[in-house]
Order: C-alpha cells, then structure tokens, then sequence
C-alpha cells in the first residue's frame, strides 16, 4: 500500500515536473502559477502524511510507555492516546491548500496572474508553517515521552503519602488481591477461634493488579536535593551570618542566605550548621554523598520489591527445558505426584478443577480431593468422580480449615512428588509432565511454574523467582504453581493452621529455607480473580496476615541469633512516619534538650521511600546525635517498620512517637516517664490537642462494650495532677517500654495494619509483664492531628483483628476513671457495627465522679430492634407482634423494655438501653458501644454471615439444626432459641367453632406464592377455610374465607378446626426453623398438619401429623384427625408449649444470659493490677 | 384420594404404608460387585385411559431392570392388555404440572432415593426402548456421566431431554436432586415446565456439580446432517403471526450452533443400529422439522415391526387429541424436496447405507 502511494505520488510530480517544462517551452505562462500551486499542494500533502505517520506512531509508542509505567504503579489506562482531532487539525491545512489551490487555479484561468502567484506563495507559505509547527510538536511529544507522565508522577506522589498511613498493594506481589495459594476452602476459624467482624471491603486495592513502585530513585539534580537538605535545618543561618560577618561580606535576608551559601559553594565547601546539633565538617560533598546513599538505599529497596512486582513478558520455553521434557519422556520413569486439593462447599467448581488434573498429559498421578466439612454436594460430586477414576480419592474432614485440609492430604500423599490444586483454578494440561521432567532430569526439590491471572479485566503475570530479599517482604510464586518432592515439603513442614491467611507465603518461606525454588520458564496455570464469594480467604480475612508472615519470619532470624546488647543508660527512640526531616530533627531537639540521664539513639522511619525525604532523613545522620534511619519499603505496613526498628533497637527503652501527629514535647517529662517505667509495663504520655485539650490519657472501655475509647477526651489539660500517674487498661502512642519486653512480645501485631496497634501493643506488654499500662501526667506531647494507628476507616479488617485479638478487653477501666474522678457515660456503636465509619464508633462524654449510677440496680432497660417500619404496615411484619409478644414477657420478667421500629436504629438515645436484641429478619442494625447485644435469629438464616454473628455478646438461632451447623461451620457459638408462643393467647378455650369441625385451616398469607399445604388441599378437593391475603390467583376463591382474622381468635379457630395446615418457606424448612405457627396451634389445642421441618422429631418426637410430600400430605388429611390428636395428646402438647416453648420461657432465658454475661464482664473489670 | 394400582391387577388405598416389592424376574441385584438397584418413575397420560402396548412393552422393559417401577398416571388406566409385571406399581393423581410433577410423585412414592443407585425418569411419550433397558444403563455412556439423557439438547444453554434422564446414585442421594424435587411446583404452562423445570432440572444438577451427559453420541456427520436439517425447519416452518411467511424470514436464527431438538433432529436414528432407542410420539404425530415422519414410520414399521406395529392405531386414536400446535404449522414438503436437499429421514449417507435404501419406505 505504501508502496503504491509512492509510485503514485512519483507519478503526479513527474507530471507536474513535465507540465511546467511544458508549459514553459510553450510560453504557457499563465500556467505557471497553477504547477507552482500544485508543486505546493503535492508537497503539503507529503508532509501532512508524514507527519500525522509520525504522530501515531509516538502515539502508540507513548500509550505503551504509559501503559506500562501506570501497570507498574497501579493504574489502569486504556486505548490510545492519538486524538482523532488532531488528525484532522492537521488535513485541515491540507484542506486550506486545496482551496488555495483551487482559487490559484481560478486566478490563473481568469487572467488574475498577479493574484494566482499571491496565492502561490501563500500555498508555499503554508507548507513552510506545517513544518515548522509540526516539527514543534514533535519533539514536545517526543520529550513527554523521554519523561514521566503527569499523572504518574502524581501517583507517586501520592504512593509516597499513602504509604505513610496505609498499607498499599505494592509489593505484596501475590497477595495482592487474595492469596493465590489459597484456595476457597474458607476461613479457618479452625482453631474455634471465633472468627469475625466485618470486613470493610478495600475494593480499590483488591482489584489492582500488582503494581511496580514508580521509579523516582534517580535524582538527576544533586543540587537541587542539597538545597532542600539545608532546607530541612542542617544549615544554620545564625552561622552562615557569622561566618559573612568574619570574612566582611553583606548579609543577604534570611530567605536567600542559603542560595547565597550555594552560589559559591563547592563540594569541599563547608556547612554552616548548628555546631550544637551536628557535627563538625559537614560538606557540600558529604551532603552529596548522602543523596547518592539514599539513591542506593532507593535501589536496593526496588531491587528487593522487583519479584515482587510480576513480569509483563511471557516466558518463552528455553532448549534446556525443551531437553528435559523430551529426555524425561524417553526415560519412560513416571513417578506418582500427589494432588492435594482442599475443598469447602464449592462442589461446582470441582468438575473443572478436576478435569484439568485428568487433562494432564502425564499420567501418573493421584488426586486427593481434601472435603474441609462441606455442607453442599461435594462428597456426592466427589465420590463419583472416584467411582470413574481410580486415581482420585476422596478425603472427608470435618471443616477445621483449610491448611488443616492439606495438611491431611499431605498424610494421606503416596506420591514422590506434591501438587498442590484450588477448586478455582485449572492447570495446562502440560504442568505436571513439565515440572516433574524438570525435577527428575535437573534433580531439583522444588520447582514452580509461571501463572497468568486476570484481575479487572487486565492479565498479570506472575514469573518472576522471589529473591531471599523479596521473600522477607511478600510473596511471589503462586502455590498451585509449585511441585515439590515429598521430602522437601516434609522438611518444609506442615501448613500452619494459626494461620488465617498468607498461608502460601508461609510455604514459599518455608520450602525456600529447605530446597532452592527453579523457576520454569512456561505458563503452567491461568486464572481469573473474578470470584467475589464472601466465604473466601481473600475476601474474608485481612490482608494484613501477609505481613504477619513477614514480621514473624523476621522476628525468628532475629530470635535464633544472639540476643542484641542493650545499653543500660541508652534509650532508643523510634521515630516513625517522619515526612520531614525537619520535624524529626525538631522532636530530637526537644528531647535532647531534656537533662535526661541516659544518653539517645534516634532509629528514623521516613512516612515513604521518597528518596529525598530519605536523603534529608539521611543528612541528620550527620547529627551529633546517634541517628539511624531505616530503609522502608513501598506498601506503608508501619507496624512492620516499627518491629524493624524495635529489632535494630539497642537501648535497653524504646520510646516509640508517630511524627506525623506532628508531636510536640511540653515541659520537659521525659525524665518522669522513664522513672514511672519503672514498675509499669509501658508509660504513656497525656496527649493534648491542637487546641490544648486532652485528646487522650491512654484508654479505657465501656462496661460492657469492646472498643477502646481514649480516656478524657475533650477534657481540660490539667484535668490529670502536673505529677499524676494513673493506670489505664490500654494506651496509644507515643510509648515507653522496656526493649526486651518488646523483644518478647515481638513488637507490634502485625496482624493489625494499623488501626490501634499501638493500643494492642500497650495491653501485650501489660499482659507478658503482669504490670499495668501507665498515663504519665508529667509529660504532655500536644499533637495536630491523629496519628496511623488511630480511629480511621483505613483499615476496616483491623476492627475485626482487634475484637478477635481482645474477645475481652483488658481490666482496668474503673480504676483509671476512679483515679481521674470522673465516670463515662457512652455513645455510639461499636466499631464492627461501621467498621468503615469511625465517626459512628463509641465515645464517651465524661462526668463529675458518683454522679451516675454505673449498674442499673435490677431491671436492665432492653430495645429489641425489628424491621417493621414506623408505620401501620408495622401491623403486617410478623417480627413487630413477635417483638411485643416478647417485649411483654420480658416486663413480666420485671425489665423496662422498648420495641424499636427499622427507622430507630440509628436514633440518637440508642445508648441509653442497657442490652439490645436484635430480632433478625432480613435486616442488621449496629450495635450500642456500651450495651449488651444479642442477635436472635428467627428467619431468613440466609442473611447472616459468620462476620455478623461475631458483633454480638449473646447469639440465638431458632434452629437446633443451624445453630450447630453456624457453630461447627462458622467456630461461633449459637445456642438455639426456638420460636415460642404467647401462652397468654394460646390456651385451649372453653368453647369451638362448630362450623370448623369438619374444615381443614389456613391462617397465613399467600404473597402469591406456591404454598404447598393450602395448594394441594385445594385442588384437591380437601374442605378448607383460608385466611389471609393474596391467595386468589393459588387456590379456588370458595376456600377463601377472609384476609384477616382477629387475634384474641385465633386460638378458638386454631382449636376449632378439623386439622390446622403449615408449611414453611423452603429454605426455613431444610434450615431448621421452626415457625411460631406451630406452637400457636398446638398451645392452643389444635390438629396440625405440618411439613417435615427439619429439627421437629428433637422438640415435639413422632407425636406430630407430618408431611414429607403432597402425597403424604393429602394422604394425612383423608384420615381421622384423632388418629394423630387424640384428647390427652392435645393436652399433653398444649401444656408443654405453653411451659417449655412461651415468650415468658424465652423471655426468662434471656434475662439469665444477659446477667450471667454483664456479671461475668463486671467480675473482670474488679480484677486489678497490683499497683 | 390417591390410589394405586399395583402389578397383578391389584388395587389399594394408599395410606402411605408402602407394600413390600420384590423382584422376581430378571433384575440385578449385585453388579460389579457391588449393589445395583434401579428405581423408575415413570408419567403416564393416556386421554383415553388406556395402557397402550408400546407403554406395557416399555414397562416390561424397565420393570425387567428395575427394583421398583412407580407410574404416575394423571389418566387412570381403566383397561389392561397384558398384565403388569410384579414390580410395577401405578399411582393416581389429578392432572396437573405435567409430567414433571409425576415425576416428583413417583419419587416421593418412592421415599429414601439414596438407596438407589440408578434411578430412571421418563414418561410415555415415545416408542421404545427398542433395546434391552440394561443396554443403556449400563453403557460407557451411562458410566461416564451422573446426569444421563437419551438426548441432550443444546437450546437453552444446554440440558438433557426430560423425557428420558437417567441418574447415578450419587445424584440420587444428592441434595441438590432431593431439593430439587421436593419444592417442585405445580406449573400449568407448557414453556413454564420446559424452562423451570426441563432446562432447570439440568442446570441445578450441573450447578451442584454433576456432569450432563447423553445417551445417544452424534457423530460430526451426524451433527451437520441436524444443522441443515434445523436449517430446514427454519425455511419451513410457517410463522405464527406472519403465516405467509416463514420463520427464516421473520427472525434471525443462530446457524452455527446446536440449537435443534435432537429428538426431532435425529429421529431416524432409531433406526440405526438403535443407536437413539425411542422414537417420539411428537416426531410421528406432528413431523416438526418436516422432515418426513410419515416415511420414517412405516420403515420403522417394516423394520422393527415388534417395536411399532401398534403405534399407527395409536397415532390415529388420539390425532383429533392432539391438533397440530399453534406456531408449529409446516409448509408441505414433497419426498422429492427432500430427496434432493438430502436432508429428509433416512436419506443421509448413513442410514441410506445402513438401510435397504429407500425402498423400505417410499
């Protein structure tokens, strides 16, 4: 095609070139003009095509480089960035050309020479412009290009801001939206630990692809960083004057004494600086020098990142593979490989999985199908396909997790060789031959293949050999990815089953410290990250176990070297999220100026891997005194940091102070909050506000609630004594402890990604040491703004860790608020309630001492929410006349009770009841932050998920049947509460209804769907009244009888009539939840008929007329009803619902457990430390 | 209310007591060394209460095969032609839901169908099988798959056909089969059965895990031979508001695919070695791809005349019961038409081959 363009344009210039000699030999003068004009439009038409040529493929090549470079940080781009207008801006003055043309054309024709020639040049004048604008744009695309994009720079900017306060997905290389290792076999609250809290998703991480640190470590301007290293206090002002002064020079003002300091400066040149903070001899070139380090320090970090990151190229398959598949093949050896797969209730994803281990074109295989306890088919599912291939086998456990399920697979592996297989993913069908030739034929242990995911839409591949560097950091290789020999996984040792998440990695560390893990350049499973199912690892747990894996591998190097030597007149103070140098230098100042009696180690933690933030942190090396700062990496998990710190650590007390509260030190203190660490476990300073008030005096805890709520919030500053010193359950940062004590603790949770970290930190060591956390009122440290590990809705899942990490928080709240004279009053929800909304989170208001009652003395205030709405359809919702029914029964039992409409939830007195029962239909609602909470089931079990079981204190099922499956599926305990009746209004009355004596009885709605009792009595011809509403379009209109019947009649009809029918929905029925319906009717006297709900034989044994089909059901009806019911039996069962299953029974049990449970939390809070 | 009719002319009220079943002829009780037993249900509709000879035959098939065999009849059957055999037990119900809620009947007749390892669901809308039940559920086909159809249909996303599905035992004992047929519901629309019910039964069962599968293998020649068959159909078929026109002309059908009715599709198949052992009632009655159901009847009546000798009678008993639907109006079609296309029954290669030619039905 291009070719032809050529020709052709060839072509019209010779015949432009020999119509002008033409026209010149012919003295054709008028034509002159016209050629000319055409030369100039031909030429214009060349150009526009080569540079709009030009333009597309810059285009293309800058849309790759964006494309690449945003993948690397995360973003997304899609399509070109060619504008179509531009295109046509640039015919458009090829356009221009032609109508020059044309009217040059005319011109000429009309004899107009002098216009023609006019019109000519403006033609070429033209041709010139193009030219030169293009050439223009040209090269700027082409410097846009050369340099980063806008956009990525400003993500870098603010990777480097997030990375402060949150741990980004960068650098968690696999996990970085779930755990790829980790297959759907769920969660593993296999310990019983209760698993819970709500997970606030973090979407917009999960669904990033793996992201590649920006680049950023190469400064090109020394100069430039130096300035801002003066900048950030290392030059003195003072001594730059002092030095003009000596040497006579004018002084220039304060805001150019540094460029002036510079513009004659060379490397040799040396610093003005504070001679009392930093050290002698501090030149223009040592600064350079410390640039050049920070540079390194940058490079190391994204060395150690780079497997981290994924690969963009496809791995190609090399001739040594190549050899060692074909040689493997001809050995004819065909050793066993072991398939585990673990598995919880995702039969429909089996067949697939399976089917790609019997794809395999090597044969010699066993799969060991691993059942976690599932609940759906998957033992039928399994069982058949073993039935079919022999080599499949079939484990059932019961649900205990899922590295419990490969540990058993492991047990039961026959093989030489260990795959490991999730029910989501499918393999090539080349993997095993491949890999095993590999192992056999290079006589490796551990081998892995690469992975290629889709996430978003978008196709990562992860092939890249994690590093000994890397591994310390995250994961890289996909577990399903790997075979092993048995041996190797054997000395790697069994799947940790502590472990909620980040088990893979943990497999990865450990079979990298047995065997060398081969990378095998070839694609050996592919796979899409588009499952959303709630129960899965990923979705369910915290993401933050990935860096509990890393932070627990790093705390067993450290532990198995030796034990560090600690000074004992030296304290370590950790600086963490420093974004200025001049900040921390500020802080290092403030205590150094403090007598204190022990000299000081800085360990500095930049807030990002800013390389010229490190390069100004790095210049306070030059401090006079000791500063270390710590390398950080991309992804912010400061608690990770910290422990590095604390590792690093060599005084023998660490103070550890997050700067980007931007702290300020007041009056000294120091010197008393290390003399109070004496007998405390750690020590804690009052911190105040920007505006001088308290913002928090360590923490304590409501009653009866889990969230630590900072103690004197909002208070005046003095509200402490200048020299008080009080104990206190809990305290966030800044704190003081002993370094071995935190040794031993293994520093901060790193299970937590931030969210009260610190605060669990302070209650770890209170617990190790058996001392107390104590608030020192000496010290104050006045802060501008909260700090990581503070109330935020940047770590959701950590709301969830805490609750689970403190299921009882620690004692000592009472003595802290006796100690500070006030009582608290509580507000708000607890933080699982909106673990996404800190500003809903419970807070305390405080009061004078003894104003308040702490204990209601007997009857406790209740408000049982429901989902009936604050209107007369209140009237229809079955819960609302539950909710009364037992309201009633509990003021019976002598409690103050309010029934709460949908709309309530959330009203602003919500803290004033003492316990909060939530009926649960179809809706949650939060939970107080000071009340006791129960969550009582009694419909649509479909709703609830393990998350929002963990909320409540007391949890009841109306199921016997789900409430042990919830227990053993879920590791929560759920008692069953059965459904029950109000045995004030179901009784056997003294006189029937005669015209029911021969009539089968409905009493429900319809909703206009298929209910089976009512339907088939119906149609089939079966005499029956119904009441209730939405049945025209189910049965005959005949057996219609009304849409409402009167309550207090209820029992009579029941009673009354021949057999009363039931049915419940599907799910209710196989789920176990026996509807109140049938302890209405057999309360009140009456012959039901029900369906076979599950869990019925355990209440009521075979004394019930039950149907399992339309069949049975009509079969029971043709019969004499006191066959089933005779008088007696009737009596029997009237009595003992009434007993056994009454509002008052449940009402009795409740008010039981909720006392047993308060009792129990005041019992703890009177435990005291031995101050 | 309910009754049943069990083998030997005996009636009983049904009070759910089950009475006892067991087989005396030539059913299996131990197979491969371990335990076979065979549940059928079977729906039964007869307008004129009858127990056809094709049905006796079938059930003397199944009941040969089987442990237990439950019809679920929504006529009644008021004469017999030839005694049931002991294992069959006929139960009465009102007629409703089609035959998928006599289905559900039969099995919940049945009770604890965990205890079956194969269970057969079919009714009586065909002629055969014209093998040994055995042949086909104990077949490599039958082995290979827990969901088993005599055909799968690729409409709808893919099901097997209801009018004959074979399950495993670990389908039977699944939860998905019992909740499936537990809250079956009643349906009185035709296309309401076929999607709830015909494509649902597939696609819980394939959601739960189980592989689909069928009976009857269509070779690649086979399944060309159907696509221009379905193509066909699409030029002959009359639309329903359009009738001047055919459906190819009024809306666009996917070609490419498998979107026809295998029952229809390969109807003369029966007549291959047996390879697909029943035969329709729809096919003979209505000839819905235009294919030449008339010609495939008398060679299936020349051919296998123990299998079809009746069906004739039948056909022409029950035809004023049976109008030809609405939207399933044909244009005529002449033998030579189809001769020439090669698309009419029995005028493929390999049935050509496999047959005497064309004599044995023209």
């Amino acid at each position: 095609m291009r070719e032809q363009v050529v020709r052709v344009l060839v072509l019209v210039g010779s015949t432009l070139f020999a119509l002008s000699v033409m026209a010149i030999m012919t003295g054709a003068y008028w034509a002159m003009p016209v050629l000319a004009g055409a030369f100039a439009q031909m030429a214009l038409v060349i150009q526009t095509q080569f540079w709009v040529r030009a333009r597309q493929l810059l285009a293309e090549l800058r849309t790759r480089v964006r494309r690449e470079t945003a993948r690397a940080s995360g973003q997304k781009t899609s399509g070109m960035t060619t504008p179509r207008q531009s295109q046509r801006k640039a015919w458009g003055a090829a356009a221009v050309g032609a109508v020059l043309w044309g009217a040059d054309v005319a011109f000429s024709l009309t004899g107009w020479h002098g216009a023609a020639w006019a019109g000519v040049a403006g033609l070429w004048l033209l041709v010139v412009v193009v030219q030169l604008r293009s050439h223009g744009s040209l090269r700027r695309r082409i410097r846009s290009i050369a340099r980063p994009s806008q956009s990525v720079a400003e993500s870098r900017s603010e990777d480097a801001q997030l990375a402060g306060t949150e741990p980004s997905a960068i650098g968690i290389g696999i996990e970085d939206s779930r755990s790829p290792g980790e297959p759907d076999v769920g969660r593993t609250p296999a310990a019983g630990q209760g698993s819970s809290g709500n997970v606030g998703k973090t979407s917009r991480l999960r669904r990033r692809p793996p992201q590649r640190p920006s680049d950023g470590g190469n400064l090109r301007d020394y100069d430039e960083v130096v300035r801002k290293i003066l900048e950030s206090g290392v030059f003195s002002m003072e001594a730059y004057r002092s030095r003009l002064v000596a040497s006579g020079a004018d002084s220039p003002n304060d805001g150019e004494l540094i460029s002036h300091f510079l513009s004659n400066a060379t490397d040799d040149s040396v610093v003005p600086v504070d001679y009392s903070k930093f050290a002698d001899g501090v030149t223009i070139g040592s600064l350079k020098e410390t640039v050049r380090a920070a540079e390194n320090d940058h490079a190391e970090m994204a060395r150690r990142y780079e497997p981290l990151i994924g690969a963009s190229d496809v791995p190609t398959s090399s001739p040594e593979l190549d050899n060692a598949v074909e040689e493997f093949s001809r050995s004819g050896e065909a050793p066993l490989v072991s398939v585990v797969l673990p598995t919880w209730n995702r039969a429909p994803l089996l067949p697939a999985a399976v089917a790609s281990v019997q794809r395999q074109s090597y044969a010699s295989w066993e799969l060991l199908i691993v059942d976690d306890g599932s609940l759906d088919d998957t033992e039928s599912v399994v069982t058949s396909m073993a039935a079919r291939d022999e080599r499949i086998r079939y484990i059932q456990l019961p649900h205990r997790g899922v590295s419990h399920a490969r540990n058993q697979g492991l047990l039961e592996a026959r093989g030489e060789f260990v795959a490991f297989l999730d029910s989501d993913k499918e393999w090539d069908p080349e993997f095993l031959r491949t890999m095993v030739a590999v192992l056999v034929t290079q006589g490796h242990d551990v081998a892995f293949a690469a992975c290629e995911v889709t996430i978003g839409g978008e196709t990562v591949l992860r092939a890249v050999a994690p590093t000994a560097e890397s591994l310390k950091i995250g994961n890289s290789v996909d577990q399903t990815a790997i075979v092993a020999s048995r041996h190797a996984i054997t000395a790697a040792g069994a799947f940790d089953e502590s472990l909620r998440r980040a088990v893979d990695y943990d497999l990865v560390v450990k079979l990298s410290s047995v065997a060398d893990m081969y990378q095998v350049p070839f694609i050996g499973l592919r796979y899409s990250e588009a499952d959303s199912d709630p129960n899965r690892i990923s979705e369910f747990e915290s993401k933050a176990w990935n860096f509990y894996v890393a932070d627990r591998q790093a705390w067993m190097e450290f532990e198995s070297s030796a034990a560090p030597q600690l000074g004992q007149d030296v304290a370590t103070v950790i600086l963490d999220n420093v974004g200025s140098a001049g900040q921390a230098q500020s802080i290092m100042d403030g205590i150094l100026d403090d007598d204190l009696p022990f000299s000081t180690e800085f360990i500095i933690i930049p807030r990002s891997h800013d390389v010229v933030l490190r390069a100004q942190c790095r210049a306070l090396e030059f401090s006079v005194a000791e500063v270390r700062v710590l390398n950080v990496g991309y992804r912010g998990d400061r608690p990770s940091y910290i422990n590095e710190a604390l590792r690093q650590a060599r005084g023998d007390r660490t103070l550890i102070l997050d700067v980007g509260t931007e702290p300020t030190l007041h009056d000294g203190g120091l010197q008393e909050l290390n003399q109070a660490l004496e007998d405390a476990a750690v020590v804690h300073p009052v911190v105040l506000g920007r505006t001088l008030v308290v913002e928090d005096a360590g923490v304590v805890y409501p009653r009866n609630g889990h969230d630590p709520v900072s103690l004197l919030t909002r208070m005046p500053a003095d509200s402490l004594g200048p020299d008080q010193t009080i104990s206190v359950p809990g305290a966030p940062f800044p704190l003081m402890a002993r370094t071995r004590d935190l040794h031993d603790v293994r520093g901060l949770s790193t299970q937590l990604a931030g969210l009260w970290a610190d605060v669990d930190l302070s209650q770890k060591l209170a617990e190790r040491t058996n001392k107390p956390v104590r608030t020192v009122a000496a010290l104050k440290v006045r802060t501008e703004r909260p700090g990581w590990a503070g109330r935020s809705n940047r770590h959701p899942d950590d709301v969830r860790t805490f609750r689970e990490m403190w299921p009882t928080p620690p004692v000592g709240t009472d003595q802290a608020l006796a100690a500070v004279d006030v009582d608290a009053v509580y507000s708000g929800y607890t933080a699982q309630s909106f673990p996404g909304d800190p500003t809903r989170w419970t807070e305390a208001h405080w009061m004078p001492a003894s104003t308040i009652v702490t204990e209601p003395p007997r009857a406790m205030r209740w408000a049982i929410r429901t989902g009936a709405p604050a209107s007369r359809d209140a009237a229809n919702w079955g819960d609302y006349h539950y909710a009364n029914s037992l309201a009633d029964a509990l003021r019976r039992a002598g409690q103050y009770v309010h029934v709460d409409f949908q709309e309530n939830a959330l009203r602003g007195t919500t803290g004033f009841e003492d316990v909060v029962v939530n009926l649960r239909g179809l809706r949650d609602v939060p939970i107080p932050g000071d009340a006791t909470s129960i969550l009582w089931i009694i419909s649509h079990p479909e709703e609830i998920s393990a998350k929002e079981l963990e909320k409540y204190d007391l949890r009841y099922a109306a199921s016997m049947s789900w409430a042990r499956t919830a227990a053993e599926q879920w590791g929560l305990a759920v008692e069953p509460l059965l459904q029950c009746t109000d045995a004030h209004r179901f009784f056997p009355p003294n006189e029937q209804i005669p015209a029911l004596a021969d009539q089968a009885l409905m009493v429900g709605n319809s909703r206009r769907q298929y209910r089976p009792a009512a339907w088939h009595a119906a149609h089939a011809g079966v005499p029956l009244s119904i009441w209730g509403k939405d049945w025209e379009s189910q049965v005959p209109e005949e057996v219609i009888a009304g849409e409402t019947l009167p309550n207090e009649e209820l029992a009579r009809y029941y009673s009354s009539a021949k057999w009363v029918l039931n049915d419940h929905w599907p799910q209710m029925r196989d789920e176990g939840f026996i509807s109140n319906r049938i302890f209405d009717v057999l309360a009140a006297g009456g012959r039901l008929v029900t369906d076979d709900v599950v869990g019925l034989e355990e209440v009521f044994g075979d004394q019930l007329a039950v149907f399992a089909s339309p069949r049975e059901l009509l079969q029971i009806l043709d019969r004499d009803p006191e066959e089933f019911y005779p008088r007696q039996v009737r009596e029997e069962l009237s009595a003992m619902v009434r007993e056994q299953h009454s509002f008052d029974a449940r009402a009795r049990r409740l008010v039981d457990d909720v006392r047993r449970v308060r009792a129990a939390r005041q019992t703890e809070q009177m435990v005291t430390h031995d101050d | 209310m309910t009754v049943e009719i069990r083998g030997e002319g005996r009636c009983c009220e049904d009070h759910g007591e089950r009475m006892p079943v067991r087989s005396e002829g030539n059913r299996r009780h131990r197979k491969r060394g371990h335990q076979v037993s065979l549940l059928v249900v079977m729906a039964h509709f007869d307008i004129h209460q009858e127990l056809r000879p094709h049905t006796l035959r079938a059930l003397t098939n199944y009941s040969a095969e089987a442990e237990r065999v439950v019809v679920v009849s929504t006529s009644g059957i008021d004469s017999f032609e030839g005694e049931l055999p002991t294992n069959v037990e006929v139960v009465k119900r009102n007629n409703f839901g089609y035959d998928f809620y006599s289905y559900k009947w039969g099995l919940d007749v049945a009770g604890d169908l965990g205890q079956y390892s194969q269970i057969l669901i079919c009714n009586d809308t065909f002629v055969g099988p014209t093998v040994p039940l055995a042949e086909i559920i104990d077949s490599s086909q039958a082995r290979a798959v827990d969901v088993m159809g005599m055909t799968y249909s690729h409409h709808h996303g893919g099901h097997v056909q209801s009018f004959f599905m074979l399950v495993n035992g670990y389908v039977a004992g699944s939860k998905a089969f019992r909740r499936f047929w537990k809250d079956l519901e009643p349906v009185s629309d035709r296309m309401a059965v076929i999607q709830r019910y015909e494509v649902g039964f597939s696609r819980a069962m394939a959601a739960a895990g189980f592989s689909l599968g069928s009976y009857f293998q269509p070779t690649e020649e086979e399944e060309a031979l159907a696509r221009r068959r379905y193509r066909w159909l699409t030029t002959h078929r009359l639309d329903l508001k359009n009738p001047n026109k055919v459906i190819a002309e009024v809306q666009k059908f996917n070609l490419d695919g498998k979107s026809w009715n295998p029952a229809a599709a390969y109807a003369d198949r029966v007549l291959d070695a047996d390879r697909l052992p029943l035969l329709k009632f729809d096919t003979l009655r209505f000839d819905p791809y235009a294919l030449g159901a008339e010609s495939l009847l008398e060679a299936c009546i020349s051919r296998a005349p123990e299998q079809f000798r009746d069906v004739k009678n039948f056909l022409e008993s029950t035809a004023e019961n049976y109008p030809v639907r609405p939207g399933e109006v044909n244009i005529p079609v002449t033998r030579e038409e189809l001769r020439k296309q090669r698309v009419g029954y029995l005028m493929d290669d390999a049935t050509v081959a496999g047959s005497s030619g064309e004599v044995n039905y023209a």
